[in-house]
């Protein structure tokens, strides 16, 4: 996986359960899981504003590039 | 509405049993059997208008009136209610009812079945003007009833494809009456010269491609059922494969056979002068399987792209 996911972490930080954050985002538990575990397609720039703004942190504390290059097949 | 479409199958099925009972019934004027068929229900007033007609010249002036009034009420009925048109089932069923009675009545007045001229000697000076002038009314009727049914569905994009899949369906059953009728025409004298065998290649060529057309017809039918609870869903996959396999048989079929006919004429008659070859391709066919084919490639983009969606949160 070449983008990392810190979803968690940045949860830890803020004292906010994941559940709390899907509510305010206004996404399911079960897209919220796919996305710490990187098993989405893509997220789009509307839930990752949310996303940042609920947590107050940057796009970079959340997403990180781990300097490989992510297969075609990894995607799904 | 919602009849038809459930027992579409049933429907193609049963216009495929109609024609096969016409071909196996020793009359070989099965156009006249079946209008008679259709035209049973108003038997019981042709009697009437024929009793009429012929007991007292008063009584046929009436009979005349009757008729007017009987052939005439689509036309008044359509100018009279025309603005609930747009509303209501029951007007466009009751004007398409009216119309075909009075198709069936002209039909009788033509063959000089039920009423005999009225203050004309001569058959012949009444006939045109009644063939041109009821024909341009039936017609036009019929064609206003069908737009309107039509228009005001298509505004509407379920009601537009349950309108679809009506003419589909129509065009399905039409089809399937008229798969096997020409053979009737050709065993009716048959000897199997070789001209009656190309005949029946050619037959045996158009009713391939009819049949293809059947099925796409269906799968069509199918397709759009499914279009209806969702546009691009991954449910559409399996009858869109169906329905590009179809098309793709069919055009090979519709360009092939033409040529393959066309060669096989030209093979056994090209000794003789006077006999002109030609190869005739099936158009219609061709441009709506090609129609059938772009679509069925734009809904398989369309879903490509929704399942990518929805790959996104």
């Amino acid at each position: 996986m070449a983008i990392r996911v810190y979803l968690d972490e940045q949860l830890k930080l803020n004292n906010m359960t994941s559940k709390q954050l899907c509510e305010k985002v206004g996404i399911t538990e079960a897209n919220m899981s796919l996305l710490k575990t990187g098993q989405v397609k893509g997220i789009r720039f509307a839930t990752l504003n949310k996303i940042c703004f609920y947590l107050n942190c940057n796009v970079g504390d959340i997403l990180q590039y781990d300097g490989e290059l992510m297969e075609e097949n990894d995607e799904n | 509405m919602r009849l038809i479409l459930k027992n579409y199958k049933k429907i193609m099925i049963f216009g495929l049993i109609v024609s096969l009972i016409i071909i196996l019934l020793p009359i070989p004027e099965f156009s006249l059997l079946l209008i008679n068929i259709l035209s049973a229900p108003l038997n019981l007033v042709i009697q009437l208008l024929n009793t009429l007609s012929l007991y007292h010249p008063i009584t046929n002036i009436l009979a005349w009136l009757i008729f007017i009034v009987i052939v005439i009420s689509p036309l008044f009925i359509a100018f009279k209610y025309h603005h609930k048109a747009y509303h209501s089932k029951l007007f466009i069923f009751v004007l398409i009812t009216l119309s075909l009675t009075s198709t069936y009545f002209i039909y009788g007045i033509l063959n000089h079945i039920f009423i005999k001229p009225l203050l004309m000697d001569s058959w012949n000076q009444v006939k045109p003007i009644i063939v041109f002038s009821m024909s341009i009314i039936l017609i036009g009727l019929i064609l206003t009833a069908v737009g309107l049914f039509f228009f005001k569905r298509l505004s509407n994009a379920k009601t537009g494809i349950l309108a679809l899949q009506v003419g589909l369906i129509i065009t399905a059953f039409m089809t399937s009456i008229m798969l096997l009728l020409p053979y009737q025409t050709l065993f009716a004298d048959y000897s199997g010269s070789m001209n009656e065998i190309i005949e029946l290649l050619k037959l045996l060529t158009t009713s391939l491609i009819s049949g293809l057309l059947i099925v796409i017809i269906y799968h069509a039918v199918a397709l759009l059922e499914v279009i209806k609870q969702k546009t691009f869903s991954t449910e559409l996959l399996p009858y869109l494969k169906s329905l590009q396999s179809s098309s793709q048989l069919l055009l090979l079929f519709s360009i092939l056979m033409p040529i393959f006919n066309g060669l096989l004429s030209y093979i056994f008659f090209h000794s003789i002068d006077n006999v002109n070859v030609t190869i005739n391709f099936p158009f219609t066919e061709i441009m709506f399987v090609s129609l059938c084919l772009v679509l069925s490639y734009i809904l398989m983009q369309g879903i490509d792209t929704t399942t990518e969606n929805e790959g996104f949160i």
